[in-house]
């Protein structure tokens, strides 16, 4: 094919397009709509996703932890990181990490009077556990950890042991060297994070405490890492391993949380589904209107025909113009699914109009208050490919019969 | 012009031009299988999470001892009378079960942990998920069964088999510490390794004997249908005079409230579905209305009303709606039908192959006021879209249509 030739059928393509702007909008507009409907969906669905793992990490695993080897299938006191502040400080100043923090924890009795319950007591920095994890913000009565000698008690291990607010409660337990460990707290807070699990086990400390009773020295169980972007992991878990002493290791949420991983695993799984029916529907639609638009055509195809234009042109011709449509379409849905997605992204669609509060209500759930969207390439580029290809095929192949139509007949056709 | 003679005309159109009404039919009827299957399938997933906080071993109903929730233990438990059963009207409940679970500590003669052992009568069990799983070894044979039942992660940190002895110790109901040793029967896999780790079985009457009790901790009923719920909870509030008697929602309130979240994005995906559906169909309507201008113009010449030509078009319209939605809801339901075994998600993703079959297989579910709303929505939305556009052809003087 010559150049000019191929200029030719551009030129034609280019032109019908503007003969005919009516058609041109119209279905520009129909792949406009149909993209918009992919990627608003696709970045609600991937929104809904993200907010799961963010909830589970918040009640307390974080994206990241550093732990001994030993610590996830046999959590004694003696599987400690030493220098784990400081090693949380290092981490902190990557570019991936948004938060940082350092747990100490140890099975103990917990007592008051004749009364002795069995606790994780676990030892926390309250200023930067606030920002990682939720559990501070299931606060039900008192405040959180406001003195360095207040004990943050689960609800349901508050009335086990019968005490409140004030009340002054005796730790035991066995200390790294075997030797015992002792505190005295006072209950500062109570919560309630409406899993009894945790409500009837937890006790937190601030961490000096804890590390001064059992003997842990500077030493921590976990350092928690939450990122800004968890997309990000791979790269962040990366950039941490030199950091890593020997006999410590670092494991995501997949790892801490397994039934989590499986539950995102099959919701993602899902989501998919759902993704692949709605790029379905909107590419069969779209391709649907162009087969139309192409099948109105036909009295034009002869015409071009009669005047000795060549079936490969005419193809050519169809398919530049298919392409150009398909380009404007892509471009006003981008336009127009930022402005709608502009919303949910930024703000968020309120749970609350949904009825999901009221249950939240009362039992200090951290749930988010609203769904958010998320944008990525994939939710960005694959509705407006897909549609792009299914147009592409839907058009050539509906343009096959251009070398079977006669140029007579062609022009008789009444559709 | 007569309403048959519309309808005559319409008929013929739709048969004369069958290259493209075909077309827009299989592009209708796609749409709206679509719709109803995706919308069978987002019903199935709900209930499915609904199912699986059920199975854990909740029932839609549970009562328990007050206290026993902060506190669990043999101390916290009620007296079943031997024949009891619950008064609840035949067809609305599945299957209850009592049970006794407390605290106990596992040894084998390598490694100790915390478990929680529960007293079960196996063939009460086909109510949770302890009737899905695949057991190495042999399952429990009764309420009397001496033999204990642990989860296969269990066990190997316990490193230890079936056929071999563990001990347990626990606290009976005199506040005593008791303890006994049990031979492993079999282990179970199932879907979670927590769920492994924690729960160990052994027949109820074992349990009780161990504990020096003939109390149970709870009793648990599971329902035919979720809507049951309020009336079997009062009452059992009725007869358990003095015992909490509460729903797995409030018993597990996170896993509700995601319930509800996940509820709340499946309101959200349907709406953008029935958007993707109703944009579908305006768009197809239009097209081809845009497409016969010049027919309409023609039609418009030769002097047929304006009110009459509207009329056929919209007609028109109506019926090629009527045959795709028919059709499409027709092939969502069937394929449905055929997918009623359910879907197995686990072939679909890496990590979920050593999941459970229970919870990776997903069952579309259809629900008949979720079709009729499909339907009416498709129909009335067909109608609408094909009025406009024809409108404005009418209106068109008919030379100027002639010429588009």
């Amino acid at each position: 094919m010559s150049a000019g030739f191929s200029l030719l059928f551009v030129r034609v393509g280019w032109r019908n397009l503007w003969r005919n702007r009516g058609r041109t909008w119209r279905t520009a507009a129909s792949i406009a709509v149909g993209a918009t409907i992919v990627i608003f969906g696709m970045s609600v669905q991937k929104g809904m996703y993200g907010d799961m793992i963010d909830l589970a990490t918040r009640l307390g695993s974080g994206h990241l932890q550093v732990q001994h080897t030993q610590y996830l299938d046999d959590p004694r006191p003696k599987y400690l990181i030493s220098g784990a502040e400081s090693l949380a400080r290092q981490m902190e100043a990557l570019p991936e990490v948004a938060a940082t923090t350092v747990r100490a924890e140890a099975f103990a009795l917990v007592s008051i009077g004749e009364k002795s319950v069995g606790a994780l007591i676990q030892g926390v920095d309250p200023e930067r556990e606030r920002v990682v994890s939720d559990l501070p913000k299931s606060l039900s009565q008192g405040t959180y950890l406001a003195q360095s000698d207040h004990a943050y008690v689960g609800a349901g291990l508050a009335r086990n042991l019968g005490v409140d607010l004030g009340d002054e409660v005796v730790v035991l337990g066995t200390g790294v060297g075997g030797s015992v460990a002792a505190m005295v707290l006072t209950v500062g807070g109570i919560m309630e994070t409406g899993q009894s699990a945790v409500d009837r086990s937890v006790l937190q400390v601030a961490l000096p405490a804890l590390q001064a009773a059992f003997g842990l020295g500077d030493g921590g169980h976990r350092v928690v890492v939450n990122l800004h972007n968890i997309d990000a992991i791979d790269r962040a878990v990366e950039a941490i391993q030199p950091m890593l002493t020997r006999g410590s290791v670092i494991r995501d949420w997949k790892v801490l949380m397994p039934d989590v991983d499986q539950a995102v695993a099959l919701d993602r799984v899902m989501g998919e589904f759902i993704y692949v029916i709605l790029i379905l529907i909107v590419v069969f639609n779209i391709g649907n209107t162009l087969v139309i638009t192409i099948l109105e055509r036909t009295r034009e195809f002869g015409l071009l025909l009669a005047i000795g234009m060549r079936p490969q042109a005419i193809m050519g011709m169809i398919i530049v113009e298919a392409l150009a449509l398909w380009l404007v379409g892509c471009l006003l849905a981008w336009v127009l699914s930022t402005a709608l997605l502009a919303y949910p992204v930024m703000v968020g669609i309120p749970l609350e109009s949904m009825g999901v509060e009221e249950l939240v209500q009362g039992f200090g759930i951290p749930v988010p208050d609203a769904l958010y969207g998320g944008v990525d390439a994939r939710t960005v580029l694959m509705g407006p490919l897909a549609i792009g290809a299914g147009g592409l095929l839907a058009s050539m192949f509906t343009m096959m019969r251009i070398w079977r139509l006669q140029p007579v007949e062609a022009l008789r056709d009444e559709e | 012009m007569s309403l048959v003679k519309v309808g005559q005309l319409a008929w013929r159109n739709l048969w004369r031009q069958r290259r493209r009404n075909v077309t827009m039919l299989v592009a209708l009827s796609f749409a709206v299988m679509g719709v109803v299957f995706l919308n069978a399938f987002l019903r199935g997933m709900t209930a499915q999470m609904a199912d699986s906080a059920v199975n854990n071993m909740q029932g839609h109903v549970k009562v328990l001892q007050p206290g026993y929730l902060d506190d669990p233990g043999i101390d916290k438990s009620f007296v079943l009378e031997s024949e009891w059963s619950p008064e609840i009207p035949a067809g609305q409940m599945q299957g209850w079960a009592r049970r006794v679970r407390v605290p106990a500590v596992i040894m084998s003669e390598r490694e100790t942990r915390g478990i929680e052992l529960i007293g079960i009568d196996p063939a009460q069990e086909s109510i949770s998920f302890v009737a899905d799983w695949t057991i190495e070894g042999e399952g429990l044979q009764g309420p009397d069964d001496r033999r204990i039942l642990v989860g296969k992660s269990l066990a190997e940190q316990l490193e230890t088999v079936a056929g071999r002895r563990l001990v347990i110790i626990t606290q009976g109901a005199d506040g005593r510490s008791r303890e006994a040793g049990y031979r492993i029967a079999g282990t179970y896999q199932s879907e979670a390794s927590a769920v492994e780790k924690l729960y160990v079985f052994t027949g109820i009457e074992a349990a009780q004997a161990l504990l020096a009790s003939d109390a149970v901790t709870e009793v648990s009923v599971r329902l035919t249908d979720a809507k049951h719920q309020p009336t079997v909870l009062e009452s059992l509030i009725a007869t358990f005079i003095g015992l909490n008697v509460f729903t797995w929602q409030t018993l597990e309130p996170m896993a509700a409230a995601m319930m509800q979240m996940s509820d709340a994005m499946i309101y959200i995906l349907f709406i953008i579905i029935m958007t993707a559906l109703v944009f579908g169909l305006v768009n197809t309507v239009v097209t081809a209305i845009m497409e016969r201008y010049r027919e309409i113009g023609m039609l418009r010449a030769l002097g047929m009303r304006a009110g009459a030509v509207l009329l056929q078009i919209v007609a028109e319209s109506t019926l090629i709606m009527l045959l795709g939605v028919a059709i499409g809801t027709a092939a969502g339901g069937g394929l449905c039908l055929w997918l009623s075994d359910g879907i197995d998600l686990s072939a679909f993703a890496e990590g979920l192959e050593g999941f459970g079959m229970a919870s990776s297989v997903l069952v579309p579910m259809i629900l008949p006021a979720d079709v009729v709303f499909v339907v009416v929505a498709s129909v009335v939305m067909g109608i609408v879209a094909s009025f406009f556009p024809a409108l404005r052809a009418v209106r068109l003087n008919p030379l100027e249509a002639m010429r588009h």
